[in-house]
């Protein structure tokens, strides 16, 4: 699931990306075939409890057309009827239930033609009467019938719990609703039924043997205990009678339900005593419940079909929300903050004065968060159980690197360390950083009893990330590092050993390393040469290593060819770059970003960096790569972009504002101070100033019209090219 | 020769070269000298050999051409026995050549490359082919590097033929991929190299139908066609539309100093086609006559621009800034792996320019044949591939190459 997000909301509307979703969204579909109800996946989509067995489910015929065939229908937009209908067991099953009903229970209705009649209703939240023609008619029913009667009968009080209605269509629906879950208590009986575990809670205690009480607890917290057991051991009944409906004839139908309206009616009258009668046919267990959900009763009933009816919108946004890419973090969202606040290993304070055009992105004040990390050093126990156990023996740093579980971890918090000051940028030093601390950490790894070195590992390797995000915001790169780690451990085949598997791993991130982001720089440096002649005059902005790596070869092959090294504040990563060039005999001019117009002209050729290239050739890089990018095209001077093909996505971007960083580890006060020049520090009292926001961008977007060429791993392409290229290596490199 | 006076120092830089070497030699004859094959030189170093063959195909005749012609048949025909007939010589060459490869392979080109409805490309493939019928190799690991020998001698002895290239490329990577297909014993694989190699003559031909087809839906009635250079295939193009009734006006550039307009706008005059002359410096005048400029290409490189006949560059610029459309027409197999930046950005062709008076000896000529015009003032690319728009040619040669 956690693989799903991330690629969700790296994907926009490409074709590609549908694919994904797809993928997701089958991934989504199996899971909840597993979690036996959607809803329920839902809910407990990034918890790993899944059951590996199909459970009861739904067949309905009018279920939505997104679904695919293999599963089968998953009809109800509303919550609340949507949990009673997964109670229902799959037709399949069927021939195979009686023999696993305990005797004691009453004879099951036929299921198959309850939920066919059933799901219909249970779609619609004005809850409309069951269609009659499915009711069909067939002697071997119509004895059935009968018995379902007599069930009926035998727990006299179960008509209490729809006195508390006074419409028809309100007990038919309900009687609906609960007549599946009343096949459900029979399913629960079944092998299948141990789906019910998943809500571990209180379900679980009943399905053992208990099986209306099982059910009660089941729907009573799936119903996020709006319903009281009682009620549903009573519509369980009912449910008895209402699957027998559709096998009635319609004289025979109004019949019975003129007999629930009397029982209605008398259950009005006596609606509080009726539940411990009926108790009193339930098991020991459906006691201790009875009384509780007595008093409540008159209460839940009503309240079930309250929330019934604001559920249906509810679930349907949940749905739409579904279909949609999972959305990035959003910072103005402020409970979603909040939530991820609580989570957060490292607390930062946030800026004061935050820039209005971008709330939506973390803003932090810098400094602060280092001690403040070290404190909560120790409650990453959340993730590690092993750190905090040892957190009471010693604190002592090498001693949880002897833990074989924590090297790896310690490994993965250094370079969250080194993000979070600086100390390592440049997405390619990034990227490598982050997988060699991932191939540490697979090494240290060692599956903990009872789980699938699969499953697990993706979740520690999630862990990992969302730790690392907090550090600083992952690059898009290392986006796709992840996801081919991900792909990577999904895929590794179920009969691998432990130790082959993490074998496996580790060479497939030395690979990863070797072949797409060293083998990748040689390639281009190779290609780029070619464009470079002599008496050049190559422009170069910020520091890339590519570019660097480019430089120093062609001046190896004895190419003479001046640089301009353009700089800005406040990193002036351009220096850094210039000192090593200039320490190789490389003549080079030195300028800052203020003056790239003037350079310009003698200009020959423009070789940039990139954080990113993006599918509509939009090119996502150190902020201020766009401005050098337009001055270049404005002087007709053609625009090299050199970019590993790893760094290339599907996304599409049109602006630098919707996805940047920006404060957290670059400091926005960085921009209203100059080191070493006290006597111009006006803005040194800023943070006084509550109209006074400063924007200290990261990233920004170059427009493709601005690019000449992007060299790459699979040589040099217009910058139209870069879907083709997502097109066909993505798929093959990193999704297999 | 690729400095821009833009910047004071560029100045010196050229006065220093200017001083050491006032013509600088072409990079093809240099790399033709260092080449191992020292028996069969570039005939004529300061022209290319794609010049040569253009002029031999399209009858382009200047006096200065002539001479530099004559001494570039009967050149290598010293050195072997070769007959100038190509039919004989492709023979010959065939029969003789078994043994060592690499010269054999340029002979074998240069036969075919004389036949006039044979494309480069296609020669070079034929060439090639040669080298595999006559190769002596048992495996084909050898039979792939003999082939690799040959056709860098092929493209190191006329480097400035963006179509010999690709032509070249393409064919290695057939066999390359063939390989990988594992056939049963290496003759198979070996004559279905060879049957492979004989379609290409066919495909040539056929390219330039499906062209033909595929652009008619553009040539509607009364439009006026400004075309430059002698192109087979905008040929192909407009016969079949004057064939299908099509009334339609050509304008054809004077295309000095080749003059393949005069050739063009005869080949439209026997064709009943309403033909006007125009004068390469005379496009922008008769632009706003002018419904679409139809031009053929030498090269399509991986930007999706074209390498094309000197003047079609400005032509395109003349006609986007007049948004007109402008139309290319090229065979898949122009399709290059190579990405021009600006105009410098290519080796070369040079061609002799008859000025019809003695030029001073301080006076530069402008020589090159050809001029690479971008994908922003292309509209359409007319290819066997179908009609496609410039940035398709990347995703095709992506798919093909990688």
């Amino acid at each position: 699931m956690e693989n799903g997000t991330i690629d969700a909301y790296e994907t926009p509307n490409l074709k590609l990306h549908i694919i994904k979703r797809n993928q997701n969204k089958t991934r989504n579909k199996l899971k909840s075939n597993y979690s036996s109800s959607p809803l329920l996946a839902s809910f407990t989509q990034s918890s790993p409890h899944t059951i590996p067995f199909p459970l009861p489910q739904n067949p309905n015929p009018l279920s939505s057309p997104i679904m695919d065939p293999r599963r089968p229908g998953r009809t109800v937009p509303d919550p609340m009827v949507r949990q009673v209908g997964f109670f229902t067991p799959p037709p399949v099953p069927m021939p195979v239930q009686p023999a696993h009903i305990e005797p004691s229970s009453p004879p099951p209705p036929h299921p198959t033609t309850t939920t066919d009649t059933v799901s219909p209703n249970s779609l619609s939240p004005v809850m409309i009467p069951p269609p009659r023609h499915v009711a069909a008619l067939s002697p071997l029913r119509r004895g059935r019938e009968t018995e379902v009667d007599v069930v009926v009968g035998s727990y006299g009080t179960s008509d209490a719990v729809l006195g508390v209605f006074d419409d028809e269509s309100d007990v038919f629906s309900l009687g609906v609703g609960v007549g599946r879950s009343g096949s459900g208590r029979f399913g629960t009986s079944l092998p299948s039924g141990g789906g019910y575990g998943l809500r571990d809670g209180k379900g679980i205690a009943g399905a053992a043997d208990l099986g209306p009480v099982a059910n009660a607890g089941n729907t009573a917290v799936a119903n996020e205990n709006a319903i009281g057991s009682s009620a549903e051991i009573r519509s369980d009944k009912l449910a008895n009678s209402k699957s027998a409906k559709e096998k009635t004839s319609k004289a025979e139908r109004r019949a019975l339900q003129e007999s629930q309206r009397a029982a209605k009616a008398a259950a009005r009258a006596e609606s509080g005593k009726a539940p411990i009668a009926a108790s009193a046919e339930v098991g020991t267990a459906a006691n201790a419940k009875q009384p509780k959900t007595a008093k409540t009763l008159n209460k839940d009933t009503a309240s079930v079909v309250a929330s019934e009816k604001k559920g249906s919108d509810h679930q349907s946004e949940k749905d739409r929300k579904k279909d949609v890419p999972h959305p990035r973090m959003q910072f103005d969202d402020i409970s979603r903050v909040e939530k991820a606040k609580k989570r957060a290993v490292v607390k930062r304070t946030e800026a004061r004065n935050r820039v209005e055009l971008f709330r939506h992105l973390p803003q932090y004040e810098h400094g602060t968060q280092l001690p403040d990390l070290e404190s909560k050093f120790f409650q990453l126990d959340q993730m590690h159980p092993a750190v905090y156990k040892l957190e009471n023996e010693a604190q002592d740093f090498k001693f949880l690197k002897d833990d074989y579980n924590l090297e790896g971890y310690l490994s993965i918090i250094s370079v969250g360390l080194q993000y979070l000051t600086g100390d390592i940028s440049g997405g390619n030093a990034r990227c490598i950083a982050m997988l060699e601390a991932f191939q540490e950490a697979v090494k240290d790894y060692s599956t903990p009893p009872e789980k699938t070195l699969i499953r697990d590992l993706t979740a520690k390797v999630s862990s990992y990330v969302s730790f690392l995000i907090e550090c600083r915001p992952l690059s898009i790169s290392m986006g796709n590092a992840i996801r081919f780690l991900k792909t990577r451990i999904a895929n590794l085949p179920l009969t691998l050993s432990e130790s082959e598997a993490k074998a496996s791993l580790q060479s497939d991130i030395d690979n990863f390393i070797g072949e797409k982001i060293l083998l990748g720089d040689k390639v281009i440096v190779k290609h780029a040469v070619t464009k470079i002649r002599d008496g050049d005059i190559l422009l170069t902005y910020g520091s890339s290593s590519s570019v660097e790596m480019i430089f120093l070869h062609a001046h190896e092959l004895g190419k003479q060819f001046r640089v301009v090294v353009v700089d800005s504040r406040p990193k002036f990563e351009g220096q850094l770059l210039l000192r090593r060039l200039v320490a190789k005999g490389i003549s080079c001019t030195y300028t800052h970003i203020n003056a790239v117009s003037y350079v310009m002209h003698e200009v020959t050729r423009v070789f940039l960096g990139a954080a990113s290239v993006l599918s509509n050739g939009t090119v996502y890089s150190r902020v201020g790569t766009a401005s050098v990018a337009m001055v270049a095209n404005a002087f007709r001077v053609p625009v090299l972009v050199c970019c590993e093909a790893y760094k290339f996505h599907e996304r599409v971007q049109l602006d630098s504002i919707c996805f940047n960083e920006l404060g957290g580890f670059c400091d926005p006060d960085q921009i209203a101070k100059v080191p070493g020049r006290t006597e111009i520090d006006y803005l040194n009292n800023w943070p006084i100033s509550e109209n006074l926001q400063l924007l200290n961008l990261i990233y920004d977007a170059t427009p493709s019209d601005y690019i000449s060429m992007i060299i790459t791993d699979f040589g040099m392409v217009p910058p139209t090219s870069v879907p083709v290229i997502v097109r066909e290596y993505r798929r093959d490199q990193i999704w297999v | 020769m690729w400095w821009r006076q833009r910047s004071p120092s560029f100045i010196l830089d050229r006065r220093s070269l200017l001083s050491d070497d006032p013509i600088p030699p072409p990079p093809p004859s240099s790399t033709t000298m260092s080449n191992p094959t020292p028996l069969f030189p570039n005939p004529n170093p300061n022209l290319s050999a794609y010049y040569q063959t253009r002029a031999a195909h399209h009858g382009v005749v200047t006096s200065d051409w002539l001479a530099q012609a004559q001494a570039a048949a009967i050149e290598p025909n010293n050195n072997s026995d070769d007959t100038p007939s190509s039919e004989e010589l492709e023979i010959e060459g065939g029969v003789r050549g078994g043994g060592e490869g690499k010269g054999n392979v340029i002979d074998e080109f240069n036969g075919w490359r004389r036949q006039p409805e044979l494309a480069e490309a296609v020669a070079a493939i034929k060439a090639l082919a040669s080298v595999i019928r006559l190769s002596g190799a048992t495996t084909m690991m050898e039979l792939e590097i003999e082939l690799k020998k040959a056709s860098d001698s092929l493209k190191s002895w006329d480097k400035t033929s963006i179509s010999l290239t690709a032509g070249c490329d393409l064919f290695m990577r057939y066999v390359t991929r063939t390989t990988a297909l594992e056939y049963e014993d290496f003759n198979s694989a070996k004559s279905r190299l060879l049957e492979r190699a004989e379609k290409f003559g066919e495909i040539s031909y056929k390219a330039r139908r499906i062209i033909a087809m595929v652009s008619q839906d553009f040539v509607f009635d009364g439009c006026t066609i400004l075309v430059h250079g002698f192109s087979r295939v905008v040929l192909e193009i407009l016969k079949l539309a004057a064939q299908n009734k099509k009334l339609f006006r050509v304008f054809c550039t004077e295309g000095r100093p080749d003059r393949t307009g005069l050739r063009f706008s005869n080949e439209m005059a026997k064709l009943d086609v309403p033909v006007k002359l125009v004068i390469d410096s005379a496009v922008a005048y008769s632009m706003e006559e002018v419904d679409m400029v139809l031009v053929g290409a030498d090269g399509v490189v991986e930007s999706g621009g074209i390498i094309n006949m000197m003047g079609t560059y400005q032509i395109a610029l003349v006609a986007h800034s007049m948004n007109k459309p402008v139309y290319v027409a090229a065979e898949s197999y122009k399709f290059a792996r190579l990405y021009p930046l600006d105009q410098k950005d290519m080796a070369p062709a040079l061609r002799p320019i008859d000025f019809g008076v003695p030029i001073p000896s301080k006076v530069e000529v402008e020589r090159s044949a050809r001029d690479y015009t971008p994908p922003q003032y292309l509209t359409l690319l007319f290819t066997d591939l179908g009609v496609l728009t410039p940035s398709v040619v990347s995703d095709e040669l992506i798919q093909l190459y990688l």
